[in-house]
Order: structure tokens, then C-alpha cells, then sequence
């Protein structure tokens, strides 16, 4: 059972040792009250009366986290766009998601669509590089009618490279996604909030409870916001695809050819000689240039922005969550 | 996961300190009402210009063992109470 809805049940370990904490956080409270009044020590006294105003403070916390427990992804579901544009996943249709599960389905749906186009770029370089080399030696004359070809094989082994790092980097996003989804709310939240009832630990007990809210609430929000652009991206992914596929299944016969028949290589190269190759392998260059560009927003762009926005929030949150929340916070209020 | 034989250790020491705590502090607040009652009572031995401080500190005593009683008895009360505040 995750620990979220282990501290909401009564009968559960967890749900023990948090009230436990807020008894005898209550009871040090009351003696250390008593003993400054009786001594006449102020200290003391005001370490009693302020432990017991956080106590009780976190009392109710842990009373509203019983109830969260339980309307937490409705919450969070409630942050995804309900028009749902045109998402990668059909799946994720519905509002009951939350966005760090939108975010991570649309990251992994981009990231096979990817892997995808990257296997037929590199079958297309394998093509290309093949013709490039392609030549015939008659006696004192040699001749290779497609090496001007080389330039574009050579110009897609850089951004060929470049697409395997962008498509490393969208499933590192997709598994921190899994990794806020199976930690944040279900570890994070309610462990920071066992540690916040106690003095010695509220600090770390704030921390957690903010990294909690950032990772699951805030970091995978500016991915929602960008999801209107998501499907141009995946078009445009798509299209390359489809043209990297178009060529490979035109042209995926020539290195299988007999080479030992001299009389097939010549006829060969005198059918791809009407062919217009060169326009064919720069638009496979120039499909793979924007797929790259595309997926760089997704891949290192929105991930950075949403970590500088997570930090920020983060760091608010634990100002917050992690100092003593006293009564002058409300009075100002 | 809060799982195991840890967590089962963590919760028994947790009942034991809170056990510990709800048996000290009654005991506390009886000895100070206690010994506000005597400091009290050896007040009215004194002269006049220190009797005030012996008669302070005897209410100083008696009120802190009242409050201690008091939280102390009702501390799961207010953890119930308190929980429910926000919901």
C-alpha cells in the first residue's frame, strides 16, 4: 500500500506513528509549559507554548492530509487542459489524470515515435552511403555517378548522433516522470509530514513535503502548458518518418544487389541515374534537421524551464512549509 | 514503503515514549501542586518584604502543575481535535 493511503488509514503503521508524534509532540509542549511557569523561566515557556502552537499546527495538517489522501489526483487531474488538444496518448483522454502522468505518457509516446524515425534514418544513411560509393572501373576509366552523395551521408551522421543524445534525454524525462509519479505523493509528501511534527526534524519534514508538491505538481505543469504545440512537433516527426520510410523502401533492394554481375550494376546505376537522388537525400537531411529541432524543445528546453519553475516553487514551498508557521502569518493575512 | 521490522520498532518506541511521557506527567503536576502548597504555606513564615516572592513562586509552581495536568490529560484529545481543524 503507498504511503499516502497507508497515513490515511487508521489502522495502519504509518497513521501510528504520525499521531504518536503529535501526542508526545503535545505532552513535551504541556511539561515544558509547566516547568517554565513554575520555574519562572521564560525560555522554556515560550519553547512550550510555541511546540504546542506547532503541534496543533501540525494536527490539522495531518488532518488535511488524511482527506488530500484521498482527492489528491482529482486535484492534480483538475490542472490538465479538459479540451486535451490532440494528446499522444489515447489512454490519457480522460480527466482523471494527473499532469505528471500526462507529461510522462506524451514523453514516452514521443519517444517511440522517435526511436522510430532515428532506425529509418540510419537504414537511409546505411542507402545513401552505399550509392555514394557506387562506381565502375571499365580498364583505364573509373567512375563513381553518385558520390555527391556522400555529402548528404556525411551530413547525416552528425544529426543522426544528435537524435540518439535528444532521444536519450526524452526517456530520462519520461523515467524522472515515473520516478516523481512513484515517489513524490506516495513517499515524499506523507514522510514530510511525519518529519514536520517533530522540532528537531521540520525543516527536513518541510523539504520533503515542498520536493513533494514540486516534483508531482509544479514541474510537469509547463509541459501541460506546451501541450498545444506537442502535435506540430509530432507531425513533423511523423512526416520525416514517413519520408525516411518512402525512401528506404524505394531504394532498400540496391545494397542487396548482385555486385558480382557486372552487367546488373550497370543497369542499376543507369535506372538511379534518372532518378533525382541529390533532392531526395536533401530532404531527408532537411526532414531530419527540423525533427531534431522539434524534439529539442521537448527534449531540453520545456525539461529546463520546468526545472527552473519546479526549483523556484520548490524552494517558496519550503520557506514556507519548512519554518515555523506561527499566528503573525495570519494576522497579516 | 514504511514497511517491516523498522517501522515496527519506530511505532513501539514511539508508544513506549509516549507511555513514558503520559505517566511522567501526572506525576510532575502533583509534585509541583505539592510543593506550590508548601512553598505557599512556608510564605506566610517569612517576613513581610520576602513573603511576596515565596507566595509568587508558590502560584508559579501550583499553576504550571495545573497546566502540565491538564495538557498532559488531554493531549490526545487535542491531537483528535486539532486534526480536525482544516477538514
Amino acid at each position: 500500500m503507498p504511503l499516502l493511503e497507508e497515513l490515511a488509514s487508521p489502522a495502519s503503521s504509518a497513521y501510528a506513528i504520525a499521531t504518536a508524534l503529535l501526542t508526545i509532540s503535545i505532552l513535551v509542549s504541556g511539561i515544558a509549559i509547566g516547568i517554565g511557569k513554575a520555574l519562572g523561566n521564560r525560555r522554556i515557556e515560550g519553547f512550550g507554548k510555541e511546540e504546542l502552537t506547532q503541534a496543533i499546527i501540525s494536527c490539522a495538517l495531518f488532518g488535511a492530509i488524511v482527506v488530500l489522501a484521498a482527492t489528491t489526483e482529482a486535484a492534480a487531474a483538475s490542472l490538465v487542459p479538459s479540451f486535451s488538444p490532440a494528446s499522444l496518448c489515447p489512454m490519457l483522454s480522460h480527466l482523471s489524470d494527473s499532469p505528471a502522468f500526462y507529461a510522462q505518457c506524451n514523453y514516452a509516446s514521443l519517444s517511440s515515435s522517435s526511436e522510430s524515425l532515428l532506425a529509418s534514418a540510419m537504414k537511409s544513411q546505411n542507402i545513401l552511403g552505399f550509392l555514394s560509393k557506387l562506381g565502375l572501373h571499365l580498364g583505364a576509366v573509373s567512375a563513381e555517378p553518385f558520390f555527391g552523395l556522400q555529402y548528404a551521408a556525411e551530413s547525416m551522421s552528425p544529426l543522426i548522433s544528435n537524435f540518439t543524445f535528444l532521444l536519450s534525454l526524452l526517456f530520462l524525462q519520461a523515467s524522472f516522470l515515473g520516478f516523481a509519479i512513484a515517489t513524490a505523493f506516495p513517499i515524499f509528501l506523507p514522510a514530510g509530514l511525519i518529519l514536520r511534527m517533530f522540532f528537531p526534524t521540520r525543516k527536513l519534514g518541510g523539504a520533503a513535503m515542498a520536493l513533494a508538491i514540486g516534483l508531482y505538481v509544479i514541474y510537469p505543469l509547463l509541459f501541460v502548458a506546451a501541450i498545444p504545440t506537442l502535435p506540430d512537433d509530432a507531425a513533423s516527426i511523423a512526416s520525416a518518418r514517413s519520408s525516411f520510410d518512402a525512401f528506404n523502401s524505394k531504394y532498400s533492394g540496391i545494397p542487396m544487389m548482385d555486385l558480382q554481375k557486372e552487367n546488373v550494376v550497370v543497369q542499376q546505376i543507369n535506372e538511379l541515374s534518372h532518378q533525382d537522388l541529390v533532392g531526395e537525400a536533401s530532404a531527408l537531411v532537411r526532414s531530419l534537421s527540423h525533427s531534431n529541432a522539434s524534439i529539442a524543445i521537448f527534449a531540453i528546453l520545456l525539461p529546463l524551464l520546468a526545472l527552473a519553475a519546479a526549483f523556484a516553487g520548490t524552494f517558496a514551498l519550503y520557506s514556507s512549509l519548512g519554518s515555523e508557521i506561527t499566528l503573525g502569518k495570519f494576522e497579516i493575512i | 514503503m514504511l514497511g517491516g521490522e523498522i517501522v515496527a520498532f519506530i511505532e513501539t518506541l514511539l508508544s513506549g515514549i509516549q507511555a513514558t511521557l503520559m505517566n511522567i506527567g501526572p506525576m510532575l503536576s502533583i509534585i509541583l501542586i505539592v510543593m506550590g502548597g508548601i512553598t505557599y504555606g512556608l510564605a506566610q513564615t517569612q517576613a513581610a518584604e520576602t513573603r511576596g516572592k515565596w507566595q509568587a513562586a508558590g502560584i508559579a509552581m501550583f499553576v504550571g502543575g495545573v497546566i502540565i495536568a491538564a495538557v498532559t490529560g488531554a493531549a490526545a484529545l487535542i491531537q483528535q481535535t486539532s486534526s480536525k481543524i482544516l477538514t
